[in-house]
Formats: C-alpha cells, sequence, structure tokens
C-alpha cells in the first residue's frame, strides 16, 4: 500500500573498518524528501530468494540538502541486510525504499536532549542532533566506541558540536566507560535517548527508572523485525454461531467474513485505519497491518482482517 | 483529578505549600523520612518568583514535587515548576478551598467566572444566555459556554 | 447549474451508517481541489478573514517551519494539477507565485516570514477553497497548533486551538466515543509521509451558509426551526466535508485539508439511488448521533419530505 521512492547510491565513504555510509539520491534527480530527527526509512533489497526489508535511520551531513544517508555496519556473521550493503552495493546501484518515518522523535516538551549511543547506534542521533543545532535547542551526546579509530563519525561529531560530545573508548590507555550512573547528573527537565545494543538500553533504562525518571521523560530506538510476506490458508470459527469458515491464500479474512454474510465495517482495506478490526479469542495471529501497536500486536486479541492472517486456526468474538 | 498520593521510587521529593496546604503534606513528609529519601519543605509565604523558578530549575532528574494550597497559589507554582522544566507526571497537586473557574463566551469571547453548580449564565460582556460546558482549554484556562436557539 | 454530481458521496453500500474512522487511501495525492464555486469562496474567506480574524485564524509560533512545508505542499499541488491555473517560478530561492484566477503574483524567498505580509499558512490558505488545520504531533499526542478556518461545521477555532486530539472530541456524545476517538488518533499518528489518506464526514444544515461557526450559530442555527416538510428540499442543505490528511515529513506535523461541499436536498434527491439510501440511513440513524449532528430539531420533517419524494419515483 505505500509509495517508493527509486534511490541512486551516489557516494559510498568508509567511516571506519566495519562502518559504510551511502549517500542516496533521488533517482529522477528530483530532491528526497525531508525528515524530521530520529527518522528512518525501509530499504528493499533484492535477494534471491525475495526482498529483504531492513530499516536504517536516516540523515544528512553531506554539504547538499535533498540527499538520505544511511551508515551500515557490518556486524560479525551477517547474512542478511548488513552483507548486502557491505559486499554487494555499488555506487550507481538503483534501490527502493520508503517514504521517511518516525518513531524515535524528539520530545517537544524537553528543557535539554541528552543522548546516549554506542556504537552504530549513534545514527538517528545524527538528524536529531542537527534538528535541534538549528532550533538553537540545548542537548549533549555521551557516545561510547571501542576505540576512536572505530568510532564512527568521531571526526564530524567533534567538529560540528565541539561543547556538547563525550567520548568513551573502552579499548586502550586510560580507558572510560560510559556508566548509567552518569543518569544521576542531569537537571529535572531533561529527556534521554538510548540507541545501540539491547543491553546497553536495557541497563539505562532500569537505571534512569530506578532513579525516578517517568517514563515519558524515557526514549528508545528499536527496528521492528522484518515483516514474513509469505501467506498461509487458514481457518476461522465464528464464536456465537460456532461456523468455520476456510481463508483461502489469495483471499483476505475481511473478504471471506463478508461473503457469509458477516458484516465488519471496514475502509481501507489497507491496514492502515483500524476500521476492520476484530476480537481474537483464541489462535496464533500473523500481523500485517501499520496500526496496532507493537504491544496489541503482541497481545494476540485482536487483528486487522483486511490483512492479517491466523496461523492454523483461530476463534474470532463475533 | 488525580487522588493525592505518595509516589514512591523517587530520589527526592519537594514539598510546598501555602499556610492552609502544609497540614496535608505532614503525612508524605513523614513517609519520605521513613524511606530515607531527602526531601526540602517549605512554606512558600512571599518568596519572589525569580527564587522559585531558580530553585525549581536547579532540581535533577528524578524529584518529585507536591503543591498543596489555595487556588491562586497553586496556579502561580505550577505555572514555574513547568517553566522550569517539571513536566505534569513529576508533580501532583492538592487544592484547597474554592476553585474559581471562567468561561468563554462562544459569541464575544468575554470571560466569565463561574461556580460548579451554575449550569447558565449570562455573558457579562455581550448579554446573551450560556450554557455551562465541560468542554475544556487549557490555552484559555476556561470552559466554553455555548449559546442556545431556543 | 450544480447537479448531484459535483458532490462527494459520503456512503458506501452499507444501508446503516457507523460512526467509525472510514478513511481511505488517497490515490490521486492531491491535498486540494478546485470547483466551480472557486472564485465565490475564495472570496467569502478573505471577507471572513479580514472582518474576524480571531475567529478564522490561529497559530503557535513554533509553527512557522511547518507554514512554510505547507505551503510547499500546496502550491506544488496547485500547479502540477492545475497547471493553467497556477504558475511558480523559482530563482535562488526566491518565489513568484502566480494565480491566474484571482489575477495575483506574490513573490517571497521561501522560509523568509518577512517577506510575506502575512503568515504562510494564512497566506497559501487564501488561494484555496478548503479550510487548512495543522495538527503537530508532540509528546505522543497531536496537537491543534495552527488552522485557518472559515467554514467550520458549528466548531471554534478560537477556543479548539491548542488543545489535543481527545479534548477537541470530548463534547462528542457518550457512543462508544473514547474507544473510537483513541483509534482515530492512533490512526492519524501512524500517517506516512507519501502515503495521504482520505475521509468523508457528512451532515445536514437548515440553510446553506458554509461559514457555520459555532460563534454566529445564534444566527444560522435559527433556521432549524423554520423546516418544514413543504421547504425541506429548498431549505435543508447536505453537508459533506472531504478531509484529506498529509503527513509533513520534515515538522513531522498532519495537515488537514477540509473541503466543504453543500447542495440542497432537492438536487441531491434528484438522483434516486442517492435518495433511497439517504433516506434509509436517515431513518436508521441512532438519536446520539443526529443530535450530534445538529439534526434533531428537524429530522421528521426531513423524513417527511423524502417518504413523499420516494412515493413519486
Amino acid at each position: 500500500m505505500h509509495s517508493k521512492l527509486q534511490v541512486r547510491v551516489r557516494n559510498i565513504i568508509e567511516e571506519t573498518s566495519t562502518i559504510k555510509r551511502f549517500t542516496l539520491e533521488a533517482n529522477d534527480h528530483s530532491m528526497l524528501p525531508y525528515f524530521s530527527g530520529g527518522s528512518h526509512i525501509t530499504t528493499f533489497l533484492p535477494y534471491p530468494s525475495g526482498t529483504l526489508e531492513r530499516q536504517y535511520s536516516i540523515f544528512n551531513i553531506s554539504p547538499e540538502s535533498g540527499l538520505f544517508e544511511i551508515a551500515v555496519h557490518l556486524a560479525d556473521g551477517s547474512t542478511g541486510g548488513s552483507r548486502f550493503w557491505h559486499q554487494n552495493v555499488q555506487v550507481g546501484d538503483v534501490l527502493s525504499v520508503s517514504y521517511p518515518k518516525n518513531y524515535f522523535p524528539l520530545s517537544f516538551q524537553a528543557k535539554r536532549h541528552v543522548f546516549y549511543a554506542a556504537g552504530i547506534g549513534i545514527t538517528p542521533f545524527l538528524s536529531m542532533m542537527a534538528e535541534l543545532a538549528e532550533k538553537k535547542s540545548s542537548f549533549e551526546l555521551h557516545y561510547a566506541a571501542k576505540s576512536k579509530e572505530q568510532c564512527g563519525f568521531y571526526d564530524y561529531i567533534s567538529k560540528t558540536y565541539p561543547h556538547q560530545c563525550h567520548f568513551y573508548f573502552s579499548n586502550g590507555d586510560g580507558a572510560k566507560r560510559l556508566l548509567p550512573t552518569q543518569l544521576l547528573n542531569h537537571r529535572i527537565g531533561t529527556h534521554v535517548y538510548f540507541c545501540g545494543p539491547e543491553n546497553l538500553i536495557q541497563d539505562f533504562t532500569t537505571a534512569a527508572k530506578s532513579y525516578g525518571y517517568p517514563s515519558f521523560n524515557i526514549h528508545a530506538e528499536r527496528f521492528a523485525p522484518p515483516q514474513k510476506k509469505e501467506q498461509q490458508a487458514f481457518q476461522v470459527k465464528i464464536k456465537r454461531s460456532g461456523k468455520q469458515l476456510d481463508i483461502p491464500v489469495n483471499s483476505s479474512l475481511l473478504e471471506v467474513l463478508l461473503q457469509h454474510g458477516i458484516n465488519v465495517p471496514f475502509s481501507c482495506r489497507a491496514g492502515g485505519c483500524g476500521t476492520c478490526e476484530v476480537r481474537v479469542v483464541k489462535g496464533q495471529i500473523d500481523h500485517y497491518d501499520s496500526f496496532l501497536t507493537e504491544e496489541e500486536q503482541r497481545s494476540n486479541h485482536m487483528m486487522l482482517s483486511c490483512v492479517s492472517r491466523g496461523k492454523g486456526r483461530l476463534v474470532l468474538d463475533l | 483529578m488525580k487522588e493525592f498520593l505518595y509516589t514512591k521510587g523517587k530520589r527526592k521529593y519537594i514539598f510546598c505549600a501555602d499556610s492552609k496546604g502544609a497540614e496535608l503534606l505532614y503525612n508524605f513528609v513523614q513517609q519520605a523520612m521513613e524511606d530515607k529519601v531527602p526531601f526540602d519543605f517549605m512554606i512558600i509565604g512571599d518568596k519572589s518568583d525569580a527564587f522559585l523558578e531558580h530553585w525549581y530549575s536547579q532540581q535533577k532528574m528524578g524529584t518529585f514535587l507536591y503543591l498543596s494550597g489555595q487556588w491562586e497559589f497553586i496556579k502561580r507554582l505550577k505555572k514555574l515548576a513547568l517553566e522550569a522544566g517539571f513536566s505534569e507526571y513529576e508533580m501532583q497537586i492538592n487544592i484547597v478551598g474554592q476553585i474559581s473557574k471562567k468561561l468563554v463566551c462562544c459569541e464575544c469571547y468575554g470571560v466569565n467566572e463561574f461556580i460548579d453548580d451554575d449550569l447558565h449564565l449570562t455573558c457579562k460582556h455581550c448579554g446573551i444566555v450560556l450554557e455551562v460546558s465541560s468542554h475544556y482549554s487549557r490555552r484559555l484556562e476556561a470552559y466554553l459556554g455555548y449559546t442556545s436557539i431556543s | 447549474m450544480i447537479s448531484h454530481f459535483s458532490l462527494p458521496y459520503p456512503f458506501s453500500d452499507s444501508n446503516v451508517y457507523k460512526y467509525s474512522n472510514n478513511a481511505a487511501l488517497l490515490h490521486t495525492k492531491n491535498a486540494i481541489e478546485l470547483t466551480d464555486r472557486y472564485l465565490d469562496e475564495i472570496s467569502l474567506k478573505r471577507e471572513l478573514l479580514t472582518k474576524h480574524p480571531e475567529r478564522c485564524y490561529h497559530s503557535s509560533p513554533h509553527t512557522m517551519a511547518a507554514q512554510w512545508e505547507i505551503v510547499d505542499l500546496i502550491i506544488n499541488n496547485l500547479v502540477t494539477y492545475y497547471p493553467d491555473k497556477f504558475e511558480l517560478e523559482k530563482k535562488d530561492g526566491q518565489w513568484i507565485f502566480s494565480n491566474l484566477l484571482t489575477k495575483e503574483t506574490a513573490s517571497f524567498k521561501f522560509g523568509d516570514r518577512t517577506t510575506l505580509e502575512i503568515e504562510p499558512l494564512d497566506f497559501i490558505g487564501r488561494h484555496v477553497q478548503e479550510d487548512l488545520i495543522l495538527m503537530m504531533q508532540r509528546d505522543g499526542d497531536l496537537i491543534l497548533d495552527a488552522g485557518q478556518l472559515c467554514f467550520p461545521a458549528n466548531w471554534s477555532l478560537y477556543f479548539n486551538s491548542e488543545m489535543n486530539f481527545k479534548e477537541i472530541h470530548s463534547p462528542i456524545p457518550g457512543f462508544q466515543s473514547d474507544f473510537l476517538v483513541d483509534r482515530i488518533l492512533q490512526f492519524l499518528m501512524r500517517i506516512e509521509a507519501g502515503t495521504p489518506w482520505e475521509r468523508k464526514n457528512w451532515s445536514l444544515m437548515a440553510g446553506s451558509r458554509l461559514d457555520s461557526s459555532l460563534e454566529t450559530f445564534s444566527e444560522w442555527g435559527q433556521a432549524r426551526k423554520r423546516v418544514t416538510k413543504e421547504n425541506a428540499g429548498e431549505l435543508v442543505h447536505f453537508r459533506v466535508e472531504v478531509q484529506k490528511l498529509f503527513r509533513l515529513p520534515k515538522s513531522n506535523g498532519i495537515l488537514f485539508t477540509i473541503h466543504s461541499h453543500m447542495l440542497s436536498l432537492e438536487k441531491f434527491i434528484q438522483h434516486t439511488p442517492w435518495l433511497e439510501q439517504f433516506y434509509a440511513i436517515l431513518r436508521e440513524l441512532p438519536k446520539a448521533i443526529y443530535d450530534y449532528k445538529g439534526i434533531s430539531l428537524y429530522r421528521e420533517q426531513v423524513l417527511d419530505y423524502l417518504e413523499a419524494e420516494l412515493k413519486k419515483r
């Protein structure tokens, strides 16, 4: 349902031995859309076995506007997106990407913003710091890496934001660790943002809460896991009538319900508006919508009948 | 309004009251002492806005603020606390005595005062009869007064 | 003469109207539509803005960047979809915008507020029939932070400005509204750049005023008492609001463009399927909804009128 953008790889820069920066431009030479601090795009990578969807934070630290930049870290033993970007993507290649989305926006109320990054977790903060600098708002960055050489964007950050950034290198002499106790120093009105390995997010979130931070002031970036695209047939049982219905591979649950005179209200038929939501009493759901929150999806009690499907058999509260 | 309760798990508490609101905070002070959590307790008296704003803004994250007193006092201190960086998630308020509410006339935007029991009032600015609604604007700090055609 | 075909029809194939999100993807990504009422409605808008600036326009200071984004979006739509009516020339950041229908040309430096006499949102709103509402997404909520509103369906921009989505909708009476308001808010906050949506709202109006503001209700609301079976066809108008929803990717706000269309019932029912369906829907409409839509005082009269017309077919 969602529109895509065609982009061409204009430039590839090795930021460190494991991090590459890709500069993307519109394939038709127009300007790519603007984006707000903390935004990401989904990239659609052509794989022999099908399209691989991967999300990356976007920023633009090049001197020209209308471009997207992403930074990809090649993880040890990566078999997915990062290996593809590092090994297969060349300057001049054309790819599909989504429009920018923002699930990690800056707080509006905050009096000041403090960013905690480790490793490649720096990427969303590049656009957030740029936005705050433009608005002349107050922020600081605490950034951990193995060493100066392994620290992506070290030169850029230390030159652009000399008074706002603090680096923590764990290797070598005078190693300095980034610790959650740092959170004790922030004045009232501070919002904190975490991005990096899961244990960093966990440790800092737990610490902030134990110090009395409201959840409202704590923000963390997590990317949703890629969605499976292969659809299966499944069955549903209607709780009130006891009727059993088969949903074949090429039909949606909504279509089958309507065919059988079960009038579920609906509108967009694309998993975006929430109108055709049905309650699920039993069974496992494969969610394909872009409407329910992650928490609602995990609860397994509701689904959008126009796009989402069951694994095996579902019992619907209808 | 939320129940006025002691919120556990904070680094520090600040208790601010006027002479009428202080008593209600004594239990909370007691609790903070038992929990060995640092706190400041202050009867505000004639402290200036500048003093309060500076004091508030020097607090660290994890501080929780209690305000107890009469409506005008609460309004003033809440505003200062918000400007200093406290959010609604970091404070609780307790209002002693009557709250004077405001009603905006839907035709002339004039502001009228009313008390809880009023269902209708006549706009003192343009003279039309207004129905008191529960539709509230934080920007105007007022409820909306509707007119009817009957 | 205006035929029924000029009206966007708000009902799907069901004869029971359910208050719901009823949003659909907008396939032609145009925020703006011009009708044959363009010049009349533009001049009415400008007159209202001049006479009642406080009623028709509001903006919070932090919306300036989003306002420019709206100017960019709307001007681009105008020159893309109506190239014979609007022109844009860009020279070193200087924009020269020409409206060939009003024979006006505006020259300004994009992004520089001082080069326009009025705020950017107010400026561009005076070239389109739509009302423009900006809701900023901040701290997990949507706030009505700016708007140019000349043709409201009985609400007040002055009063609702800077409210969040739930506060704005708090007067909607009890029909499972909390759940629905939450759901619609969730939907709005997930709108993505590049994927605009459309919603249609309908109501009836005794009289034909587009500027049915809450502030002037005691004037135009009187007509509700005058509706009879005999005059309903002429007096009562079917009103459709087409809302288009766009994510502004830079400011992360949502732009609502609201185009209000009106047609007298006698023209509306010339098309027999519309008469049949609307009669069925109005008959079955729950009380809470027709109260909310302000139809209660004259619903019976309109039903009598529609029934008599049905018998003639």
